[in-house]
């Protein structure tokens, strides 16, 4: 008998597993294939209100973003779980996850919600705000004065990290947020042929190339403070490849956060798969069918045609990207349980995405914010009551934000998954069976 | 002292920049002003199809015949734009002319046959039901048997870019993103120039012509009655859905709901259904394809071809048709002819207006307003416009030699000479300026950065998305994920833009391609939407929250 059966192996799924597990479940993880965490930046978004001005933005705390996210977002899941429980669930799915990271040595200093949000080089060439980060990303914040002169990286004939464009576009907004003008300048060094980053990534995994790097690198670092690189170094042995080109440099290494295809996504998403094969926790395909017992969730079926019960189910399928949520000729809905989704603006009952999606890309849509409505305890709604008594909703399958507005994906998926692997325990009654 | 020409031409779509050409060609000064982009109105809306019409055999044979003509023309002086497109027109056997469905269409392709011999057509070809369905086995239902045609594309955007090109090089002068807000007339109405306003300016100068040209498709009516009127149009509405990739070889006619004549189009990398004809009474400058267009296009489309329902739908093109003014007809049946208003009747002497028509044979439309006007000006010189190639319309390339020669893939020469034509060694050549040069600036389609710093340097492209229309950027299934950071990057570069206007330009293209896609915001193209936000988040200051905005 499973205990906790969660459908979704991104950052809220493996979250969820292991808060489940962490209190005595026995847990089986469902995932059909990467979907949204595996192409992540590389930031971890904690939460921010982008309705206050930069100035007013950056003098806030994390806490406090939770608090706007809270007051201005009626659907947001940082509202429906309340404060206390959110910036509770923050701190022990941070924690979690710093578990998950440690071992690839990718885990950032312990969470800090008194703190404010980092201004970090993304590969666009734009400072993006964000709560933190995994470790290769931090070094540098844009929200401060940038000490010394920081070389930019770039692979010639590579066009993904143009090192002008990151030097002009991250020095003009870091003008515009700390007050003062960032020194930035291009490095350029040549490797050979064309790889994208996914190859690049590939060949720093392997010391030669750490140590080729590093030679080519040889008289063009004279008075530089620190060196900002492209997401690549290194796609299983990252620490290894940061590590080595520290050494060999003498400089602070800093990796930029990645547009797709991204390495840092990767990077986290086999952290996590990682965590789950560690804690011995099964793994079964893709869920794609149910049945339903009373108020409750009696058993799910697999593609492959395999039926497994549990005694509650965290649902963590993710949005578009991940297929949680679908529009076909059905309408827009999540895509398993057929239940209905609200936006940020209430029910998504639309005919047409003229409706729900705005007429410019800058504008806010309601449609991204689309996911399921859930109560406190996480449990998605139909029609104002809870749909199954043990089925819990954790990440970006939840409705009621965009990730791409108030930069706090992340923050959700950790505490979400962590709340709701604790409340499917809670739900289990009696004692839950030892793993 | 304000400007002077001798024609200022209103309109930058097929027949402005048609016009523009000719009456340079014949040695007239010659002023173009586009309020946007070339080939942004009824031209960029159009499906591309220089046939024939057979479609108007029945009801106009004169317009079927005067496109057979032209298109046959325009196939001399635009090889490289063009591509053939073989249409089957599959029978049913519950079609209306029951078990003589094929024979009927038979016949009446032996007609089209005689017509089409202008433009180089291959003679039509009956096949059988097992026949039709070897060669396109996608096809969904009870067939008698199908009838093939033999018709020809071209693209419209490259066409206006050559048109207006070729004028440039005879001398004439092409503003694009400038407005014509009014013209100046003399006490006795005599028609003197235009008032212009550049786009995002406030100020506004004086253009004085001897002549003014309206050109402005469905817009002209508006620009006629700058002068007291003298154009009536009946604007109907065509919308095309795009789908991510080719799923036939041949294009596909078929039946809607309605029982109107619909096509399955292949188009480079994709699938076009097409096209919605409806009376269009909004704002033609903010067009968007409707929910009711697009199931009604989507119902026909996947009843013949139903691997359709699960193909990613990424985009509309939508454009207005400048059709002249009827009553009493329903939208198919409405003429395309054309029509050379002189408005010197009307009071405004120096003003001509070209009303109606098609694309099939913009330039004949052209050489019978520019005949008019020359007649005006007393210019003998004899229309050139059908004996002259257009740019890089001369010889061919080898693509096989050109991709050896430059070390880059053959996909990546055929598209370059498709759109370049004899010029392709020139827009590859700007590659040998920088160690990216043959770089795809897209993983979607085979553009590469030399051919968009050749369009940015030499093909009156203002703005970021303009390059869409001369290089297919962002056109394709990555929306502009992948490429229009690089493309901006490297216009940035071309024109040494700072970061702001850098990023303005990078979202001239996103802006295009979300018109475009916002209409079909459902399926996958969902995840696509969703990606593309996340791409681009901090590239511009995210919104304030308007929760009930």
């Amino acid at each position: 008998m499973v205990d906790v059966l969660v459908i979704g192996g991104g950052l809220a799924g493996v979250m969820a597993a292991l808060s489940a597990q962490s209190q005595g479940a026995k847990v089986v993880l469902a995932s059909r294939s990467y979907g949204a965490t595996a192409l992540s930046t590389g930031a971890l978004d904690i939460a921010f209100n982008p309705a206050l001005s930069p100035a007013l933005q950056q003098a806030r705390t994390l806490a406090e973003h939770v608090m706007d996210l809270i007051a201005h977002r009626p659907h947001h899941p940082y509202d429906r779980m309340g404060l206390t429980t959110s910036l509770t669930a923050l701190r022990r799915g941070y924690e979690q996850l710093l578990q998950v990271l440690q071992p690839a040595g990718l885990a950032p200093p312990p969470l800090d919600l008194e703190g404010e949000n980092l201004g970090l080089p993304a590969s666009t060439g734009t400072v993006i705000p964000a709560g933190a980060a995994l470790l290769p990303h931090l070094g540098i914040d844009f929200n401060r004065p940038l000490a010394g002169r920081w070389g930019v990286l770039e692979f010639l004939g590579e066009t993904f990290h143009d090192a002008n464009r990151l030097a002009r576009g991250l020095a003009a907004d870091a003008q515009t947020l700390s007050g003062s003008p960032a020194e930035l300048i291009p490095v350029r060094v040549a490797l050979g042929e064309r790889m994208g980053p996914m190859g690049l990534a590939a060949l720093f995994d392997s010391p030669e190339y750490i140590d080729r790097l590093a030679s080519a690198l040889r008289g063009k670092m004279d008075g530089l403070a620190g060196l900002l690189v492209p997401p690549v170094l290194g796609l299983n042995d990252s620490a290894g490849a940061r590590r080595r080109l520290t050494e060999l440099t003498g400089l602070p290494i800093v990796e930029t956060l990645a547009h797709m295809p991204s390495v840092p996504g990767l990077r986290l998403q086999r952290a996590l798969d990682a965590a789950v094969k560690a804690k011995g926790i099964e793994r079964c395909g893709e869920i794609a069918a149910f049945r339903a017992a009373g108020t409750e969730l009696a058993a799910v079926t697999t593609a492959g045609g395999r039926s497994m019960a549990a005694g509650a189910y965290v649902l963590a399928s993710g949005r578009f990207v991940s297929g949680g949520v679908v529009w076909d000729e059905r309408g827009c809905r999540e895509a398993l349980f057929d239940l209905p989704v609200v936006s940020a603006l209430g029910a998504v009952e639309a005919e047409s995405p003229l409706s729900v999606v705005r007429e410019t890309p800058v504008e806010s849509h309601p449609l991204l914010t689309a996911g399921v409505a859930v109560d406190a305890q996480l449990r998605p709604l139909r029609e104002g009551r809870v749909a199954f008594a043990n089925l819990f909703a954790a990440g970006m399958i939840l409705g009621g934000f965009a990730s791409r507005y108030a930069l706090c994906a992340d923050g959700v998926a950790m505490a979400t998954g962590y709340q709701a692997g604790s409340a499917a325990v809670a739900t289990l009654g009696g004692a839950p069976c030892l793993a | 002292m304000p400007q002077s020409t001798d024609v200022l031409v209103i309109g930058g779509g097929a027949n402005g920049t048609g016009l523009a050409r000719d009456l340079a060609m014949r040695g007239l000064k010659v002023t173009l002003c586009e309020k946007g982009d070339l080939a942004r109105g009824a031209t960029g809306g159009s499906s591309g199809m220089i046939h024939g019409g057979p479609r108007y055999l029945l009801s106009d044979v004169e317009t079927t015949r005067h496109s057979c003509r032209d298109s046959g023309y325009i196939q001399k002086i635009a090889p490289h734009i063009l591509f053939r497109i073989p249409f089957i027109t599959p029978v049913g056997r519950n079609d209306e002319f029951g078990p003589l469905g094929v024979l009927l269409y038979d016949a009446y392709f032996d007609v089209y046959d005689r017509l089409a011999v202008a433009k180089n057509g291959i003679p039509h070809a009956r096949l059988t039901a097992k026949e039709m369905l070897a060669i396109e086995p996608g096809l969904a239902g009870d067939f008698l048997g199908g009838v093939t045609l033999d018709e020809w594309g071209i693209d419209p955007g490259r066409l206006c870019v050559l048109n207006a090109l070729d004028a440039a090089r005879h001398g004439a002068e092409i503003l694009t993103y400038t407005e014509v807000v009014g013209l100046t007339r003399r006490s006795d109405g005599q028609v003197t120039g235009a008032r212009v306003r550049s786009a995002g300016q406030v100020e506004v100068r004086e253009i004085s012509a001897r002549v003014v040209a309206n050109c402005g498709g469905p817009w002209a009516e508006r620009i006629a009655n700058l002068a007291g009127g003298g154009v009536r149009l009946r604007p109907g509405k065509g919308v095309h859905l795009i789908y991510e990739k080719r799923l036939t070889n041949f294009a596909i006619i078929l039946k809607a709901v309605d029982g109107r004549q619909m096509f399955v189009l292949p188009y480079q990398n994709e699938t076009w259904v097409g096209t919605t004809d409806d009376d269009y009474y909004g704002d033609l400058d903010d067009l968007w394809a409707t929910e009711d267009e697009i199931r009604y296009l989507r119902q026909a489309a996947e009843r013949l071809l139903p691997a359709l329902k699960d193909q990613r739908l990424i985009g509309t093109r939508t454009g207005v048709r400048n059709t002249i003014y009827r009553w009493g007809k329903t939208e198919d049946d409405l003429s395309r002819r054309h029509e050379v208003v002189d408005h010197g009747a009307l009071g405004a002497p120096g003003l001509f207006s070209l009303a109606g028509g098609k694309l099939a044979s913009y330039r004949m439309q052209a050489e019978d307003l520019s005949d008019t006007i020359c007649k005006r000006l007393g210019v003998h010189e004899p229309c050139q416009t059908h004996l002259r190639v257009l740019p890089g319309g001369d010889a061919l390339p080898d693509e096989n030699e050109l991709a050896r020669a430059y070390g880059i893939e053959p996909l990546c020469a055929r598209r370059i000479v498709h759109r370049h034509g004899s010029l392709a060694g020139a827009v590859l050549d700007v590659g040998r300026e920088m160690p990216t040069g043959f770089a795809p600036v897209c993983s979607f389609e085979p553009t590469l950065e030399c051919e968009v710093r050749y369009c940015i340097r030499n093909e009156f492209v203002a703005h970021l998305g303009d390059l869409m229309s001369r290089t297919r950027l962002a056109i394709g299934a990555c929306q502009g994920h992948d490429c229009a950071l690089r493309a901006a990057q490297i216009f940035a570069e071309e024109r040494g833009l700072n970061v702001a206007d850098e990023r303005a330009e990078l979202m001239t293209i996103l802006s295009r391609r979300w018109r475009s896609a916002r209409p079909v915001m459902t399926g996958r193209q969902l995840a696509q939407t969703e990606l593309l936000m996340t791409q681009y988040t901090g590239l511009w200051q995210p919104p304030a929250w308007v929760p009930h905005a």
